[in-house]
């Protein structure tokens, strides 16, 4: 097959996964992120060399499409002029039945045959070969270095397959391939311990909790060498650094805002070198298996797990993810609550506050912030239950079906390579708006001047609203901030907290030792800094979720209802915990 | 002896005879490779008529209870 010198659109299909993602990157050298559970891929990943359209689509399992990310696929097929059907060696049989309908296309198509390594028993690429017309390769995408042109050149139009009984045939077809006898079953294997009637669940438990405790505590002793790092630095440059417009703006508002929000950086790193490990072993869809009950029961789904652990890191992937869940409505609970999932961009907020009311206490804080997650699971799950009785969701309404990934053992060098690279990203994402909102708010801060500045007099303007809270004008400007980008909060606390004072110290310790102005009644007691919390796990305060939403959820009334009802709870919260707590 | 995949035991293993029930659901099950000849092994039944972790054709799929409830099965 010869390539014309037009645009030729090479279209990857196949069950989910089945390792399509692995091949794009191994074939485009790109690095999509690369999942061991059922449809990982929600978008498309394109790449284009050589007038080669090459695209990695959401995995199908027919071409009727059942869920919104199957659609994507199917759309696509029309625009291919090429395809490379890439199917899992040890699941072929069924897979198979997916083939048959893409020949029907008659369109020039070749076969990648994956995960041939995994299989106890051989299979005969001839024989295939000869079924279809077609040729058919075994490939370990991540040693080969093959092109798409490669591939291109492979494929040929198929035979067309005339059969009454189309399940009969892939049957068939697939003992054909099959060189020695069946598979070794009953073997043992991990399943018997994470699928186990009653360890299973208390695994499940005890892998979430450890999950959610080993985010702060193993954190904790890096977190305190990038401590030390910013608060020695700041020294130095008061010390060596003369006295100037210029060395102000530095100290307090660049180094002082960013050192604050970068100190947490090694547990977002913790955060997604774990969530790393859960995807690529294959215990994802386990888990998912393991929640389904109990999660019907508030009209979700055990798909929804993996768009609700993925919120843990951000809302914005974690509601692109629920493409993949099939019931309409499911998906809208499940879009409704990601936002309440406790994000990365959180993690900042809580480490400073929980610095405050358990101060030098890491297995304490540790217990808490383990708390708060599962504490926000409670509150998303009353709030999917009210969301399912008004939408009258029956057992019609929620399905599960869900195929079970081989165990893998994690690729450590490529776990740690991804998790350092996403770590980056909240970096290069978050940083310069952090850089920029301390570099305003020192100036608001420090202008005309520190006993009167604008930024007092938009705190005093506020302050009614924030004082119910048990927090003051300078905390409400960082309040007011947090709507921009929630890790603001920390960065924009310790600018306002760093002008005007002498001292030079860590942000937890100006936090512990504020006081109200012209009084000595701290600002941080026990209640305001639980009520704090309270307010961060429920308020929508970010505006790419709010637009990523809409778009997912195709209308504007539910995010706004999300944005409003959620800052709405989080105050009355809030305010309730001060007052009383 | 023939019975609904729901009644199965651990570990044990079964020839699908026929799947029952409305159009869509039995699509779905026929994709995860749910098909009359098919032999099945149940590897776990979760508590509380939770879902079921079932072998088919070297592949491993949960689905829920009230879906193994339409498909009959042989005792191998």
């Amino acid at each position: 097959m010869g390539i014309e010198s037009s645009i030729q659109t090479v279209a990857l299909i196949g069950y989910p996964n089945v390792g399509k993602t692995t091949l794009f990157n191994a074939l485009s050298k790109k690095s999509a992120k690369v999942v061991n559970y059922p449809g990982s891929t929600v978008g498309l990943n394109v790449s284009t060399a050589d007038n080669i359209k090459f695209i990695d689509t959401p995995g199908v399992r027919s071409l009727t499409p059942q869920s919104a990310d199957e659609y994507v696929t199917i759309n696509i097929l029309d625009e291919a002029t090429y395809i490379i059907n890439v199917l899992d060696g040890t699941q072929l049989q069924t897979q198979l039945n997916l083939t048959r309908d893409l020949i029907s296309r008659g369109l020039p198509m070749m076969l990648v045959l994956t995960r041939i390594d995994l299989h106890s028993f051989k299979i005969d690429p001839v024989v295939l070969e000869n079924e279809l017309g077609i040729r058919v390769i075994t490939l370990n995408a991540k040693k080969s270095d093959i092109s798409v042109s490669n591939l291109v050149e492979l494929t040929k139009i198929p035979k067309r397959i005339t059969t009454t009984q189309p399940f009969e045939w892939a049957r068939k077809t697939a003992q054909r391939c099959l060189k020695t006898g069946a598979d070794a079953q009953n073997k043992w294997d991990l399943d018997k311990l994470f699928l186990h009637p009653w360890v299973g669940p208390m695994a499940f438990l005890g892998i979430m909790t450890l999950f959610f405790y080993s985010i702060y505590t193993i954190a904790t002793p890096l977190l305190g060498l990038v401590d030390s790092f910013f608060v020695s630095s700041t020294l130095l440059f008061k010390t060596h650094l003369p006295d100037s417009f210029l060395t102000h703006l530095l100290i307090d508002g660049v180094w002082t805002g960013s050192g604050a929000a970068l100190i947490f950086v090694p547990q977002i790193f913790i955060l997604f070198l774990a969530m790393g490990l859960m995807e690529q072993s294959g215990y994802l869809a386990r888990a998912a298996m393991i929640v389904d009950k109990p999660l019907s029961k508030v009209g979700l789904n055990g798909r929804s797990f993996l768009p609700m652990l993925s919120g843990c890191a951000c809302a914005i992937p974690a509601l692109m993810a629920t493409r993949n869940i099939q019931d309409k409505k499911v998906r809208w609970i499940c879009q409704f609550i990601v936002p309440l999932m406790q994000c990365s961009a959180r993690l900042p907020v809580y480490g400073l506050l929980l610095g405050v009311l358990f101060y030098n206490r890491p297995l304490i804080s540790g217990i808490a912030l383990t708390s708060i997650y599962l504490g926000s699971f409670l509150i998303a799950a009353v709030i999917a239950g009210l969301a399912s009785r008004v939408l009258k969701v029956t057992s019609r309404d929620t399905t599960f079906q869900l195929e079970l990934p081989q165990w893998q053992v994690p690729d450590f060098k490529e776990l740690l390579k991804s998790s350092f690279k996403q770590t980056l990203e909240f970096i290069t994402n978050a940083g310069p708006t952090i850089l920029v909102v301390s570099v305003i708010l020192w100036g608001l801060a420090t202008y005309p001047s520190e006993n009167a500045s604008f930024a007092m007099d938009i705190g005093k303007f506020f302050e009614p609203i924030f004082l119910p809270m048990g927090v003051d004008w300078r905390v409400g400007v960082a309040l007011l901030l947090s709507f921009a980008a929630r890790e603001v909060f920390v960065s924009a606390l310790a600018v306002m907290f760093a002008v005007g004072s002498e001292a030079p110290g860590d942000i937890l310790s100006t936090i512990q030792s504020a006081t109200f102005e012209g009084t000595t009644d701290l600002i941080f007691t026990s209640s305001t800094s639980l009520g704090l919390i309270v307010f961060f796990m429920i308020a929508m305060q970010c505006m790419a979720t709010l637009a990523v939403a809409k778009q997912e959820m195709g209308e504007w009334k539910a995010p706004v209802l999300q944005l409003l009802g959620y800052i709405g709870l989080a105050y009355i919260l809030a305010v309730f915990i001060a007052q009383f707590g | 002896m023939t019975k609904s995949m729901s009644e199965m035991m651990n570990n044990e293993e079964c020839v699908i005879k026929a799947l029952e029930g409305d159009n869509l659901s039995c699509e779905r099950l026929i994709q995860l490779g749910f098909l009359p000849g098919a032999l099945v092994t149940l590897i776990s039944k979760l508590p509380f008529n939770g879902p079921l972790a079932l072998s088919i054709s070297g592949t491993k799929v949960a689905i829920r209870l009230a879906d193994a409830a339409q498909i009959v099965v042989q005792t191998a």
